[in-house]
């Protein structure tokens, strides 16, 4: 550790050689044009006080707060072309404080372009949008930070690399000075000066922004001989700096590593729960129009999935359920549980688990549709939220691993990379069925618990008179009104043909064999109120979605409905 | 109006102009110089970005995210050349996917990738189980071999 101090003071000198310090040389050169010093120490402190804290806090701004890199760095761009505007135009700049001052009554940065602190801000800024090279030391460093392994070493490298880097830009930034104050225009002519250090940092800003630093890096790495460009890696290569480097992230991912976990992500095998993963945006390759998706809520998660669900016993569950309430059932893997629409309602979602088998249950209050999925994308096991976006009134769902959008009544995805697979979730047989009958087929049933970690009244019903009215809150596409448009239809769906059956027809409890497409089903009301579907050629069983007639219409429009 | 003030606003409009001109020609020249690079790409092991050569890649086994930047990042270029010299010494089931740090946005995000030079290492099921920033190729064989 103390070997490797002097070493990142060394190599952060020699990247001051590197074509990577280019884009902030003129800034650093002309710092003290008019013979400020204070200006030049500030902005050099500027410089290594915010390389030194971004090297260590961008992974976790970017990660945690999910604020893309991008964003960061555009926004100390929009502080940068601030500062040269606020040196050209000092006396506009007078005059909006004095107006800030007046109207708001609050006194805005007590900026003074002249002087440190002026010079710290700006360097502050160039050194978040300045994109450093990476070497070894700095690569160690932020790979650390990526990780979350803060740790005094990884700040004291930091801090001492910067203050290399920083050394040099100094003594430049003293040269220019020095060489300017030969000039006589120079010290005539004071303001002037200054406009044009306003200038130059105003261009540089934009030179930045405009992606043009890069470009010139680039020309420079073809042009310069490689000798020169990469003296600071020579220099830690020969110091075989990179194996001390490797102790120091080894030992900093053992404290953090138990045994059993991957470093980033916990739990299990080929599992990825990335809680603040960006939704899907890009429609290439989707399944729906844009325009199609409506916003029902604001933001992802806007209604909160149930992720560490909890259940009670039938004895329990008794005390709040009555006989009419509807519950959804599965008997899945040697479980059995019943989640209650009272609480779904609320939730939509529930990240569940039955004997290993990742599975999520999921309620689309606006359909009345029930559906259940293995939770697994791309092969890897993740979870589900609520999008909070709307297709035909169905809850679009968002997948925590890779951030696309799914449909809940089919199970397909809908926008993003598993769109662009053509991924269907694998479906599980879940039946939605009043409590009093399920609890007399399955008095061992467990039931999901109101404790659920989040305050809500799951007494009241969210959406009023809803599923007894003609009303949609949101627009449907063709919607479809051979039936009333909330009548509660079975659909079923095979080899792309889809019919329809409304409830009622199996009230006469008597089978129904039908033709679907020239194969022969049964459909029968079991005890349970289930609804068993059959293909009667292979003997296989179909699983049927239960949900209102309006929203089967909708994602199958070319749907036969069935008459008695 | 005094000439210095005239000399003031003429250079803020041909930074706003240059600005606008660069803004706009080097993102084109930048994807055309890294289209041109994909062609040169015939080491096995190593393939640029995409969904297919993903999932392809975790059907092998380990996958390597590399977000380069070829155009000037030089380590990135550093490491690229052992990569492409030493091809033959990437394990079987280890395939490197290049990512365009400049451009593609959305895997920076997914990833957490703060700068280039980033290299992360997936088991066959996407997870991952390392990341590596600045590191040259030997370090990245090692790493390979520790996971």
């Amino acid at each position: 550790m103390l070997l490797l101090l002097p070493i990142a003071f060394i190599s952060g000198i020699l990247t001051v050689f590197s074509p990577c310090v280019l884009p902030i040389l003129p800034i650093v050169l002309t710092s003290g044009i008019d013979g400020n010093t204070k200006r030049i120490k500030g902005v050099i402190t500027g410089l290594v006080v915010s390389f030194t804290v971004f090297t260590l806090i961008l992974a976790f701004i970017v990660r945690v707060l999910s604020i893309p890199v991008d964003t960061v760095r555009l926004f100390a761009v929009a502080l940068l072309i601030f500062f040269g505007l606020s040196l050209i135009f000092p006396v506009g700049w007078q005059k909006i404080q004095t107006l800030l001052e007046k109207y708001w009554g609050f006194k805005p940065i007590r900026y003074k372009n002249s002087g440190f602190g002026g010079g710290f801000f700006t360097g502050v800024s160039l050194g978040i949008v300045w994109t450093p090279c990476v070497g070894p030391v700095v690569g160690a460093v932020a790979t650390l930070a990526a990780v979350n392994s803060f740790s005094l070493s990884a700040v004291f490298i930091a801090l001492v690399y910067a203050l290399g880097t920083g050394l040099p830009l100094y003594f430049i930034a003293k040269g220019g000075s020095k060489a300017s104050q030969k000039l006589s225009f120079v010290k005539k002519e004071n303001q002037k000066i200054r406009q044009i250090f306003g200038i130059i940092i105003l261009a540089t800003a934009l030179f930045i922004w405009s992606g043009a630093d890069r470009a010139l890096q680039a020309w420079t790495l073809n042009t310069l001989p490689e000798s020169w460009t990469q003296l600071a890696t020579t220099f830690e290569n020969k110091f075989n700096i990179r194996s001390e480097l490797d102790k120091l992230k080894d030992k900093e991912m053992m404290k953090k590593v138990q045994p059993g976990q991957a470093p980033l992500r916990q739990g299990y095998e080929g599992q990825a729960i990335i809680r603040d993963v960006n939704l899907q945006s890009d429609f290439n390759g989707a399944k729906v129009a844009k325009e199609d998706l409506i916003q029902g809520c604001f933001g992802k998660d806007c209604i909160p999935s149930v992720d560490k669900p909890q259940f009670e016993s039938a004895q329990e569950a008794d005390k709040w359920l009555i006989p009419d309430d509807l519950i959804f059932a599965l008997e899945y893997r040697g479980v059995v549980r019943a989640y209650p629409q009272r609480i779904m309602n609320w939730h939509e979602i529930v990240n569940d688990e039955a004997n290993g088998t990742p599975i999520v249950v999921t309620f689309c209050p606006l359909c009345g549709s029930a559906l259940s999925f293995e939770r697994k994308v791309d092969g890897v096991i993740t979870e589900f939220g609520v999008s909070g976006k709307l297709h035909n009134n169905d809850l679009v769902m968002y997948d925590r691993y890779e951030g696309n959008l799914w449909q809940q009544i089919t199970g397909e995805a809908i926008v993003g990379p598993a769109a662009r697979r053509g991924e269907e979730l694998m479906k599980i047989p879940i039946i939605t069925v009043p409590w009093s009958q399920w609890k007399k087929e399955h008095p061992d049933t467990q039931v999901l618990s109101r404790n659920t970690g989040f305050s809500r009244n799951y007494d009241q019903y969210p959406y009023g008179t809803y599923e007894e009215n003609d009303e949609l809150l949101f627009g449907v596409k063709d919607l479809n009104r051979s039936l009333q448009i909330k009548t509660v239809v079975y659909g079923i769906e095979f080899e792309g043909f889809s019919k329809a059956y409304p409830e009622s027809v199996f009230e006469a409890k008597a089978p129904i064999i039908d033709s679907l497409n020239g194969i022969n089903v049964k459909l029968e009301k079991q005890d349970t109120g289930e609804i068993v579907v059959t293909n009667l050629d292979t003997g296989r069983k179909i699983i049927p979605t239960r949900l209102f007639w309006f929203a089967w219409a909708a994602f199958h429009p070319e749907t036969e409905l069935y008459q008695k | 109006m005094k000439p210095f003030n005239i000399f003031i606003i003429l250079s803020v409009l041909v930074i706003l102009v240059g600005f606008v001109f660069f803004k706009n020609g080097f993102n084109k020249t930048q994807s055309a110089i890294l289209k041109q690079d994909e062609l040169l790409l015939d080491v096995p092991g190593y393939l640029k970005y995409n969904e297919t050569n993903f999932s392809n890649a975790k059907q092998k086994g380990k996958s390597v995210l590399f977000f380069a930047a070829t155009t000037w990042c030089q380590t990135c270029a550093e490491l690229e050349k052992e990569i492409i010299e030493r091809g033959a010494e990437i394990p079987k089931d280890v395939t490197i996917l290049k990512v365009d740090y400049d451009n593609d946005r959305a895997m920076k995000q997914k990833y957490g990738v703060t700068t280039q030079h980033t290299l992360i290492v997936l088991d066959k099921n996407g997870k991952e189980v390392k990341r590596l920033i600045g590191i040259y190729f030997d370090t990245l064989l090692q790493g390979l071999k520790k996971v």
